[in-house]
């Protein structure tokens, strides 16, 4: 059971002053949670002027006094959205599901109550609950509106169902209006702990590139060493440990060998994400785009890599160059997984316009990959840019593993064309022998990947 | 994610359908205007039930019966106007059920007929209304009652703003959420406003206003313009 409440209290800021993005806090209230976002005049109330002027040049032309009165009414109509003054909202959430580790398809049932803390009544409150993008509604709608009295709380629920992976609910969004609808008031209300499903997913072996580096890990190399399985044996050399001298052939012959084992080793692995505006595509319109699989394709295989000992790292261009070095253990994981859940650069809300250069930020990847450091490179494979750069790194010495959710279509001729372009790019890196794991979304991705590393053996 | 259908919400249509009625019912003075209006609004319902089926996929259906329910909508202003021409003043009597062109409009526009025109219907529909009622007030302005004038006005605003209120609505939330409150306290407030407004009009009757002269008046005018500039600055 996640339960998870926000109290929230809008501060003294000015009525018409938009505090963009800011966090508004109150004296008395430190742990604020009502972001405010836009607060604007919708001008639906504008024409009624005209209507009042019509009526009355009608009125006065026509000298009739009664329609020059019915002016009066329609004339305080102007008026009226200036008189209901605007809404300041104190909300408190809670967010209940009541299910939050559930099996792979079951139906979670996800309950939101919303509090009017503050003193005024809310005359027309809509909420927008921030379900995860991968999560599908099956029944009700994360979408309510509603009139709240002070202290009086509303409730809604709707029913997802869970896919792998590990979502984290964003905040509600609220657009608040005045009686007459004259202003609009947009926020953002988070519950705090933030609401989180996890189901657990099924990523059975991350695939790696063979190479690494020296340290022991899980990487069966060619190179022969300490180990389990048996690699050869080779002649006697000073220094080489007693335990791993053949004493059955040296009782047998009389002559020194060395027993050598396949080297296990650890990998540096590097999850790359795509997260420029061409990852954001999707294959209709919602349904989850490339970069919500690219999310959930990064948080199984972080987790599949964390139980094993290989340093893992992080890495996404978009919006701007994101980077987590990488590092090995739980707390590193927990890192990972935050920095998945909230960098702004990973963010499921599309861009809105192309980012600066994506050059730069390729260029600032390959200065911080080190020397031994595979990518795993997460996109749908968007445009031509994403296969280049795949193709540069893995020219740079770094192996690279594309994992490429397919958000393609066949519903347009654009679509189609889209859907051939990708095939292409797919094929163009298979041939520089870059591996790559078609994910097609409604298989899980452990399914996808084994499929590969079947064709490949 | 799930696909949102995004539609009008149907309180705030049902109430803007039924205010636009209301409009034209109050400046109306004839038990015939009123049949008018009932068969508008039976061809209204019976749009709507066709919109209905047709959105849920049975449109060989549904198609054909929202098409008899607009024509019969229409229609409703025929037979207000054929009903009518037995009276002497059937001019005025017919004018009187102008209005009761909007109405169709209006419901074509939260049904909706397109998405994209949704809006421009409305504004239509409440641009008919509005005329409707200008035109009672000019030519019925003997009258002794102002108040089918101001009920009539303070209802097509009211129909108006419920139409955008449910196109709004729709517009954010979809037809799946549930609205209504936020609905009936928008429109509540709309027109316990409206109310107020009524209420100062007949004040200013009280005190004898429309004995001014025609200069006054004009200069009213004038200075009601100056109000509004200034309101919008």
């Amino acid at each position: 059971m996640s339960n998870a409440t926000a109290t929230a209290e809008e501060g003294a800021t000015d009525g018409a002053v938009s505090n963009y993005g800011q966090r508004v806090s109150a004296a008395e209230d430190a742990d604020d949670l009502v972001v405010e976002q836009d607060r604007r005049r919708t001008g639906r109330w504008r024409g009624i002027v005209a209507v009042a002027l019509f009526a009355g040049a009608v009125g006065v032309l026509a000298a009739r006094p009664f329609l020059l009165l019915a002016t009066v009414p329609v004339a305080a109509f102007a008026a009226y959205p200036r008189l209901t003054g605007s809404p300041k909202p104190t909300l408190a959430v809670e967010r209940t599901v009541d299910d939050d580790t559930p099996d792979r398809g079951a139906d979670v049932e996800v309950t939101v109550r919303i509090t009017n803390t503050g003193r005024w009544p809310l005359s027309d409150v809509r909420f927008v609950d921030g379900v995860p993008p991968m999560l599908a509604v099956r029944d009700g709608s994360p979408r309510h509106a509603t009139f709240l009295w002070p202290g009086s709380t509303t409730e809604f629920s709707y029913t997802v169902g869970a896919e792998y992976g590990r979502h984290q609910f964003d905040p509600v969004t609220a657009m608040l209006r005045d009686v007459s609808g004259g202003t609009e008031l947009e926020a953002t209300v988070e519950s705090d702990p933030a609401t989180v499903l996890t189901c657990t997913d099924a990523v059975p072996e991350v695939p790696l590139r063979k190479q690494s580096r020296h340290s022991t890990g899980r990487l069966v190399t060619d190179d022969g060493g300490a180990g389990i399985e048996f690699h050869r044996t080779r002649e006697y050399q000073k220094g080489d440990p007693m335990s791993r001298i053949d004493w059955k052939r040296y009782a047998k012959t009389g002559e020194l060998t060395t027993v050598e084992f396949r080297e296990e080793r650890a990998a540096t692995i590097v999850l790359l994400i795509d997260a420029r505006q061409s990852a954001y595509r999707a294959s209709a319109e919602g349904e989850p785009h490339g970069m919500a699989y690219n999310l959930a394709g990064a948080e199984q295989l972080l987790t599949a890599l964390g139980e094993t000992r290989d340093y893992v790292g992080l890495a996404a261009i978009g919006r701007q160059f994101c980077w987590l070095a990488a590092g090995v253990g739980i707390e590193h994981e927990v890192t990972a997984r935050e920095l998945l859940a909230t960098h702004p650069v990973l963010s499921t809300v599309p861009p809105d316009e192309e980012p600066p250069d994506p050059d730069e930020q390729a260029a600032e990847l390959r200065k911080r990959l080190s020397g031994d450091a595979q990518v795993i490179l997460l996109s749908p494979l968007g445009d031509e840019y994403i296969t280049s750069l795949a193709l540069t790194l893995e020219a740079n010495g770094h192996p690279v593993t594309v994992v490429s959710p397919n958000v393609s279509s066949d519903a347009s001729v654009g679509a189609r064309l889209a859907s051939v372009d990708r095939e292409n790019r797919v094929s163009s890196l298979r041939q520089a022998e870059i591996p790559v794991i078609d994910w097609t979304p409604d298989q899980p991705l452990g399914t996808s990947i084994v499929d590969v590393m079947e064709v490949e053996q | 994610m799930t696909n949102v259908v995004y539609r009008p919400s149907r309180v705030s249509s049902a109430i803007a359908v039924l205010a636009a009625a209301g409009c034209v019912a109050a400046v109306g003075s004839v038990p015939e205007q009123y049949t008018g209006i009932a068969v508008t609004l039976g061809g209204v319902l019976v749009l709507a039930l066709g919109t209905a089926l047709y959105n849920r996929g049975i449109r060989f259906l549904g198609f054909p019966v929202a098409l008899v329910g607009l024509l019969v909508a229409f229609g409703g202003f025929a037979v207000g106007v054929a009903l009518v021409g037995s009276y002497q003043a059937s001019l005025t009597l017919r004018g009187e059920l102008l209005g009761l062109l909007g109405v169709p409009f209006i419901a074509l526009g939260v049904v909706p007929l397109s998405r994209r025109l949704s809006r421009r219907l409305v504004s239509l529909g409440f641009a008919l209304l509005v005329i409707g009622v200008v035109f009672v007030g000019a030519f019925n302005g003997t009258g002794t009652d102002p108040l089918p004038l101001l009920v009539g006005m303070v209802a097509a605003i009211v129909a108006w703003d419920a139409a955008e209120q449910a196109i709004n609505l729709g517009n954010q939330l979809g037809t799946r959420a549930r609205t209504w409150p936020s609905e009936l306290s928008h429109s509540g407030g709309t027109t316990l406003f409206g109310g107020v407004g009524i209420g100062a009009g007949l004040v200013m009757i009280n005190v004898n206003v429309t004995d001014l002269p025609l200069a006054s008046l004009l200069l009213l005018l004038g200075a009601a313009l100056v109000l509004m500039v200034a309101l919008y600055k």
